[in-house]
């Protein structure tokens, strides 16, 4: 991509933002403050938007650069709807299949979902047992430059975990399905998800200061082979883990999430070469 | 006809009355004055933030310090003003979080109802004492009171009366 398309594509972004910050009328705060590619739990309160900018980057035959934005709102305090559409600055040559940000949709798909949060525990100050179900449509909005083609598709995923002051742990897994378009479509994607954070002591100020917290992030995916109209594209799909760390930082109404995956395992069919590092920046902002 | 002037004690007899009333407990001033709310699931600085637009965008509230380690939601709430507890514990509610156990500070109008000693607020709210001790149940008379209790958590009773463990009790 020319640095000309770049900035072609630059009004677009800003159009999104101004977007949401009109879409966002007298609200108030709090919401998804978790790791920025694993699962997470937590929902916004009723009538509360938040919106998130996020570039993300995955490798596989070259680096793959992606900006999404996010909107979500609180319809209560255990349901929020979600809206994130993607925006394409440079493309990896080979396909990825990977949503990067579990919580979004995706390299190259818009996605509307909704995240249900039917139990929660309080058992003290700080603390929450909580599970979320997420349910989203996705649409392709990012031509894909090689393999199938791909039509729009559902993604699926449950969530369960801890919060607290100092510790938090989430475990879930998901699934993400594209339809058939002209007779192919992108190999299914499974994944489990399991998240670590820790909030060392000089982190832990009380509010109004800075909040930080530091996560490990793991994610397995199982990857089905591409289809098109003759059979299955032999050179797709597979099995991979990444663990990786995140810093995310909190002050008021603003957050900051900067994370990277590293591969630990990968396991293709005949792929031309392994996925490499995943890099998250995720700005986040609560009305 | 009589001569205006000969109704002029009966006016000053209703605008004494008018006076009196204006400065009982039922009247401005007389209502929830603090609300110190225990807050159990809130464990980020957006949440915290959140709660705390929440709590300053209910009318007659004036100060708001929400804590994060002490997991606390306090509030100063106007002497004119009708807030009620349940309106600030809906907030947490809607916040995502749980509102526990809250000490308040009210002024009300002391009675007896039922055998049992309640203060009763302007806004329909009321705090019914439980387990006082004889020396204090004796020093207890109808009328003006300024009390300080804690709340248990929980919704109000149908009438909109609370269960309230009295910490200090004096004349309003």
């Amino acid at each position: 991509m020319t640095t000309t398309q770049r900035l072609r594509d630059a009004p677009f972004i800003l159009t999104l933002a101004l977007l949401t910050a009109a879409l966002a009328p007298a609200a108030w705060a709090q919401g998804g403050h978790g790791p920025v590619f694993g699962l997470a739990t937590p929902t916004l309160p009723q009538g509360a938007w938040n919106a998130d900018l996020t570039v993300m980057s995955a490798a596989r035959s070259g680096r793959a650069w992606m900006v999404s934005e996010t909107i979500r709102y609180g319809l209560t305090p255990d349901l929020q709807l979600n809206l994130s559409v993607p925006q394409r600055l440079e493309r990896a040559g080979a396909p990825l299949r990977t949503r990067i940000g579990t919580m979004m949709g995706g390299m190259g798909t818009a996605e509307l979902s909704v995240f249900w949060r039917p139990h929660v525990q309080y058992p003290g100050v700080g603390k929450r047992f909580e599970s979320t179900l997420m349910l989203g449509a996705l649409y392709p909005v990012v031509p894909r430059p090689v393999g199938a083609d791909v039509g729009p598709g559902f993604h699926a995923a449950a969530v369960t975990g801890y919060a607290s002051r100092t510790i938090y742990a989430w475990a879930g897994a998901g699934f993400q399905r594209h339809f058939e378009k002209n007779g192919g479509r992108p190999g299914d994607l499974r994944y489990l998800s399991a998240v670590f954070a820790w909030r060392p002591p000089i982190f832990q100020g009380d509010y109004p200061k800075p909040d930080w917290r530091i996560f490990v992030e793991s994610l397995a995916e199982f990857i089905g082979p591409d289809r098109v109209q003759d059979g299955s594209v032999e050179a797709s799909g597979g099995r991979q883990l990444f663990v990786g760390p995140t810093l995310l930082g909190l002050y008021r109404r603003w957050g900051l999430g900067v994370g990277v995956l590293l591969p630990v395992y990968q396991k293709h069919r005949d792929l031309p070469a392994d996925e490499g590092a995943r890099y998250v920046a995720n700005l986040s902002y609560w009305f | 006809m009589k001569h205006p002037l000969v109704y002029l004690p009966r006016y000053v007899v209703l605008l004494l009355l008018l006076g009196a009333s204006a400065s009982t407990p039922t009247s401005a001033g007389a209502q929830l004055l603090e609300v110190k709310q225990t807050v159990f699931g809130m464990d980020c600085a957006p949440c915290a933030y959140g709660l705390e637009k929440r709590l300053r965008n209910i009318e007659g509230v004036q100060e708001v310090r929400v804590s994060l380690d002490e997991g606390l939601a306090a509030t100063e709430l106007a002497r004119n003003g009708r807030v009620r507890l349940n309106t600030i514990r809906e907030a947490i509610r809607e916040s995502g979080f749980s509102a526990e156990d809250a000490v308040i500070r009210a002024r009300g109008t002391l009675r007896q109802e039922n055998g049992r000693w309640t203060l009763v607020l302007p806004s329909g709210e009321h705090f019914v004492l439980g387990q006082l001790s004889d020396s204090v149940r004796r020093s207890l008379k109808p009328g003006p009171a300024a009390i300080t209790g804690r709340v248990a958590k929980g919704d109000p009773d149908e009438r909109g009366g609370y269960r309230l463990e009295l910490i200090t009790i004096g004349a309003s």
